[in-house]
């Protein structure tokens, strides 16, 4: 059908055939700063895989996370990763900010984490609106799922969950029962000193999210990540015009825990971000062929204003006159 | 603070915050039982203002100024302000929503209205059509009227289903089926799939469904279908 050629053509990412094919085109394409790690397997016996994308460095370096499809039927976020990858990978030869992060920063980045689920998701119409990873019930529940992102060890089963297993937002037997959260946290928690940045990409809802989901619980940074979501917002919103809200789960959405993204503010990332992308329940997780790439267009200026902030405010520029500019601006003397 | 200040507790909102995106929400719904159609179907685009008061034997009021505009027709949006009730107790009941809607844009579409009611109230007529949009969110252009059609009956329950803890859209059509007209009203069967924001879950309603220019939208039966617990196909 033609329709689905165009989905096709135009997110790429079909089914574990393609994903992996396209990844290994990747590499090929640019050996000098592309690599593939495989950091986990999921319930299915499935690689997790995500692309090592910056310059070579015989030194540590420093490093942003991102990933997208941790729940199954929220199809714009592989798709955004996609684009993500191929942006950066069009532009760090000839734009010398591109260029600059490519040098002092590392992406980390998994096109599609919950493997399993996507990839039910594509099966049939019964099946596409699957959210959750793809391994059994427990303890004589009969149905199948966690919810991954309830399933990190962050204040787990606290808020925002169900301990029934049929429920969407099942939390999981115990935290970390899925091995697709365990990759992620043995990642993380391997590489936490290098990360400086998590971005874990969603849909629908037009949202920015900062930690925590639980209402009681405050980050440090809160002021901080909020200027920087906002400024994210209105980076966003430059593209197309479309308002994404900036907020804790509790203020803007609803209470949760057992996040990615709580998770990794826990472990000291400092700068973690929950992407909801378009849009606010027109189409919902069925977004049409005609607002991929303008979603991706604005998505991807959000993410970038995110992250040249966190690189800037980690590696400073330093002027003739001995003075710290941090984004352009003078801060202090030396 | 006297004692009438500790049983009406009024509290200003954030209008970005969850409160008013739900209370918007059933704004929204409310709305388009209202003035829905095949050919219009309206949208709370943002809540500007918001509070909300303890109402001490009835429920949660809230009061909203919030921006609406029907996207169908692409109309320019409106400024409205709006009373939303949930009611207190301990099962669902529909949130009572208060509101002068004169002002809410009306475009003129009783031509397109015309035409598709004639064309479909014909003797043989027997539309059926399942999982609209489809995955890729494509719907048929000949479809997408009853895709209108259906957001504007799903609104009916919809409304009904609303409270302080959900914020319900239209997932998909699952299955439509015309049915035979009577008393000059199209009729159809519908299959509709809700996701709830807030439990994330996805609930499946059948509609029965009638409408006509003059007769609007009514939705005359409501039957909530069991989850399907799909099974791992083998492999």
């Amino acid at each position: 059908c033609v329709k689905d050629l165009l989905w096709y053509l135009f997110g790429n990412l079909l089914l574990l055939l393609q994903i992996s094919v396209w990844m290994k085109q990747m590499e090929q394409d640019h050996p000098d700063v592309v690599s593939s790690m495989i950091y986990g397997t999921t319930y299915e016996k499935r690689n997790i895989t995500l692309l090592k994308i910056g310059l070579n460095s015989t030194l540590p370096k420093k490093a942003i996370w991102m990933d997208c499809g941790i729940h199954a039927r929220e199809w714009i976020a592989p798709a955004f990763c996609q684009h993500f990858v191929k942006e950066i990978l069009g532009s760090y030869k000839t734009d010398p900010k591109m260029n600059e992060l490519f040098k002092n920063l590392d992406f980390y980045i998994t096109p599609v984490l919950n493997m399993d689920g996507y990839i039910y998701s594509w099966v049939d119409n019964t099946t596409r609106l699957w959210r959750k990873s793809r391994s059994p019930g427990s303890d004589g529940c009969t149905c199948f799922g966690t919810d991954l992102n309830r399933n990190f060890y962050a204040n787990w089963g606290m808020v925002g969950i169900s301990r029934n297993c049929c429920s969407e937002i099942y939390n999981g037997h115990s935290p970390l029962s899925e091995s697709e959260a365990v990759a992620v946290t043995d990642f993380l928690s391997a590489n936490r000193d290098q990360l400086l940045c998590f971005l874990t990409i969603h849909s629908y809802g037009q949202l920015i999210l900062v930690p925590y989901g639980h209402p009681n619980i405050s980050a440090p940074n809160y002021d901080e990540l909020m200027e920087v979501g906002l400024a994210a917002a209105k980076a966003i919103k430059a593209v197309h015009g479309v308002d994404y809200t900036v907020g804790t789960p509790p203020d803007v959405l609803y209470a949760n825990s057992g996040s990615s993204r709580d998770f990794a503010r826990l472990i000291g990332i400092p700068f973690s971000f929950t992407f909801e992308l378009r849009d606010k329940g027109d189409f919902g997780f069925k977004l049409p062929e005609d607002q991929i790439q303008p979603t991706c267009e604005e998505a991807y200026q959000g993410a970038m204003s995110i992250i040249n902030y966190v690189h800037d405010k980690t590696f400073p520029i330093l002027t003739l006159y001995g003075l710290t500019t941090v984004q352009g601006k003078t801060v202090t003397c030396l | 603070m006297s004692e009438e200040g500790l049983v009406m507790t009024s509290r200003d909102l954030n209008p970005d915050y969850y409160e008013a995106r739900r209370a918007g929400n059933a704004v929204q719904h409310y709305i388009n039982t209202l003035y829905g159609s095949p050919f219009r179907l309206y949208s709370v685009t943002q809540v500007h203002k918001a509070r909300t008061e303890a109402m001490a034997d009835t429920g949660m009021k809230y009061f909203l100024e919030f921006s609406v505009k029907d996207w169908v027709g692409e109309s320019s949006e409106w400024h409205g302000s709006v009373e939303v009730l949930y009611p207190r107790g301990e099962t669902q009941a529909p949130p009572q929503v208060q509101g002068s809607w004169g002002g809410l844009p009306q475009l003129n579409i009783s031509a397109k209205e015309q035409e598709f009611y004639q064309r479909y109230s014909a003797a043989d007529s027997s539309v059926s059509g399942k999982d609209i949009p489809d995955s890729y969110g494509n719907i048929d252009r000949e479809m997408k009227p009853f895709w209108h059609l259906a957001r504007v009956a799903a609104s009916f329950v919809m409304l009904n289903e609303s409270n302080e803890n959900t914020l319900y859209n239209m997932a998909q059509v699952a299955k439509i089926t015309q049915l035979e007209t009577q008393d000059d009203q199209l009729r159809f069967d519908y299959e509709v799939l809700l996701h709830n924001m807030v439990s994330q879950e996805i609930i499946r309603w059948k509609l029965l469904v009638s409408w006509s220019p003059a007769g609007g939208v009514k939705v005359l039966e409501t039957e909530l279908l069991p989850r399907c617990h799909c099974k791992s196909p083998t492999q």
